[in-house]
């Protein structure tokens, strides 16, 4: 199902039918995909846990997207190399929404880094220099590489986006029973702006 | 290190590079992931670190790595030691197929002079060129088939060079006449590579295996007592498999043992 025709099939629930009250025919399409997109990652979250209690990550790779041929750059001010993610990506625990490796290597995956304190901790430890793998350090909407020599070589990333950043006619895979679950997530999602009051002042009598 | 293409060439072939007798410490890391079942990397380099620590543990302990490297002084004559030397067993300098240890002086000046930065010996000290005293030069030559050394009538207890070992400084200080400047080094190893090409043998596998089993498990807030047990456990039954197969003999070993108690005695 491509990402125009899951917000149509959402637009069409909530124009009637089932829909609660609050929430039938009020929305424009944007609006619905930009509820989409938080149930989206609410749906990804809880997915993982899944996965992670399962032992079983290979639903996860049904997310991912894959650019390839993504060029390295260097920041001269901190003489680092990096590269730009080119969409933006869901955050997930243990950094779970981005795979980067050398073009035609996957086995060469990069490591995650870490960040914070990472670059202290490991930095005296023999893990530093022992270099048995290359790393990356995730920062906003780029790809640090600690230690990278040279930009003479093309990265690929397997990443899984934010449902925003899909265009119109991308496929959105969700797992068998995944559009219900997403359904009610959406739903969820729209009913909870109601809980915040339009009347913030509370002067403790009961109206 | 700086990462280049080469350098991911060179990782990509260790990471294969892995046979029968030795593996990578990424094979150890990789093959402890698979055994979790979990196929994420986001842990990788903490993992690494705790293995690199264990492969310490049982080289210091257990396994048997002699280390031998050949270092070239500079022109002070100091030689820093290897980053995973734990302790020397010998210093020396090769001659003829062999290796001559040299004697350790502890009179050798110790550079504690800095000039940017770097320490040197200090100026006024004008790096001694032992000289044996006490013989005499001539010649080398051959008498009756035999090599007879350019030096007759030394006392004994004289060398031709000297060693300090600079433990504070992480650094060996050498005084006299090396040739090539070149010395040989034996030493125990950690076993821990700088340039990343450190191997396991497979006897170690299993053991550091459980080994970063056991740190993992010690250090997950609210993991139980038994947990940590169990984990403790595998990890000493592993190291006690390892140790006794390091200790059994071959059987030419052994048999060279039990011909070594052997007398020939009376026939009657």
């Amino acid at each position: 199902m491509t990402k125009a025709q899951l917000v149509d099939l959402f637009l069409d629930n909530l124009s009637g039918g089932d829909a609660p009250d609050d929430v039938r025919g009020k929305y424009h399409p944007l609006v619905i995909a930009k509820y989409i997109d938080v149930a989206y990652a609410q749906f990804l979250s809880e997915t993982l846990k899944v996965s992670q209690a399962n032992l079983d990550f290979l639903n996860m790779d049904y997310f991912r997207k894959t650019f390839t041929g993504i060029s390295i750059q260097k920041d001269s001010n901190r003489n680092e190399y990096y590269s730009e993610i080119p969409v933006p990506i869901v955050e997930l625990p243990n950094q779970e929404s981005l795979v980067v490796h050398p073009d035609n290597d996957p086995v060469s995956q990069f490591t995650p880094h870490g960040s914070g304190g990472a670059d202290a901790v490991f930095g005296v430890l023999e893990v530093h220099y022992h270099n048995s793998s290359n790393s990356y350090r995730l920062e906003n909407n780029k790809v640090y590489y600690p230690g990278m020599g040279d930009d003479s070589c093309k990265v690929t990333m397997r990443l899984i986006p934010m449902f925003s950043a899909f265009e119109n006619e991308d496929e959105i895979y969700l797992p068998t029973g995944g559009e219900a679950r997403m359904y009610d997530l959406t739903i969820q999602t729209m009913l909870r702006k109601r809980a915040i009051p339009e009347d913030i002042n509370n002067n403790n009598t009961a109206e | 290190m700086s990462i280049t293409n080469e350098v991911i060439e060179n990782s990509s072939i260790n990471k294969t590079q892995n046979n029968a007798s030795l593996k990578s410490i990424r094979y150890v890391v990789m093959s402890y992931l698979n055994r979790k079942g979990q196929y994420t990397l986001s842990n990788y380099k903490r993992l690494e670190q705790i293995a690199l620590e264990g492969l310490t543990e049982l080289n210091l302990y257990d396994l048997e790595t002699v280390e031998v490297a050949y270092l070239t002084m500079n022109e002070i004559g100091i030689i820093p030691f290897p980053s995973d030397m734990v302790d020397y067993t010998k210093v020396g300098i090769p001659s003829g197929g062999r290796i001559y240890t040299l004697t350790v002086n502890e009179d050798i000046i110790e550079p504690r002079y800095s000039k940017c930065g770097d320490e040197i010996f200090d100026p006024n000290h004008n790096k001694a060129n032992l000289d044996t005293t006490g013989g005499y030069y001539f010649a080398d030559h051959f008498r009756g088939n035999r090599y007879v050394g350019g030096l007759y009538g030394v006392s004994g207890g004289s060398n031709v060079a000297y060693v300090k070992i600079d433990r504070q400084r992480r650094q060996f200080l050498f005084e006299g006449n090396v040739p090539r400047s070149e010395i040989i080094l034996e030493y125990i190893s950690t076993g821990v590579k700088q340039d990343g090409s450190t191997m396991v043998p497979t006897e170690a596998l299993e053991p550091l295996r459980r080994w970063i089993d056991m740190i993992v498990t010690e250090n997950t807030p609210r993991a139980s007592e038994s947990a940590i047990a169990r984990t403790t456990r595998a990890f000493e039954v592993a190291l006690e498999k390892m140790r006794h197969f390091i200790s059994l003999p071959t059987a030419d070993e052994y048999r060279d043992k039990f011909y070594e108690s052997l007398t020939q005695g009376i026939k009657r």
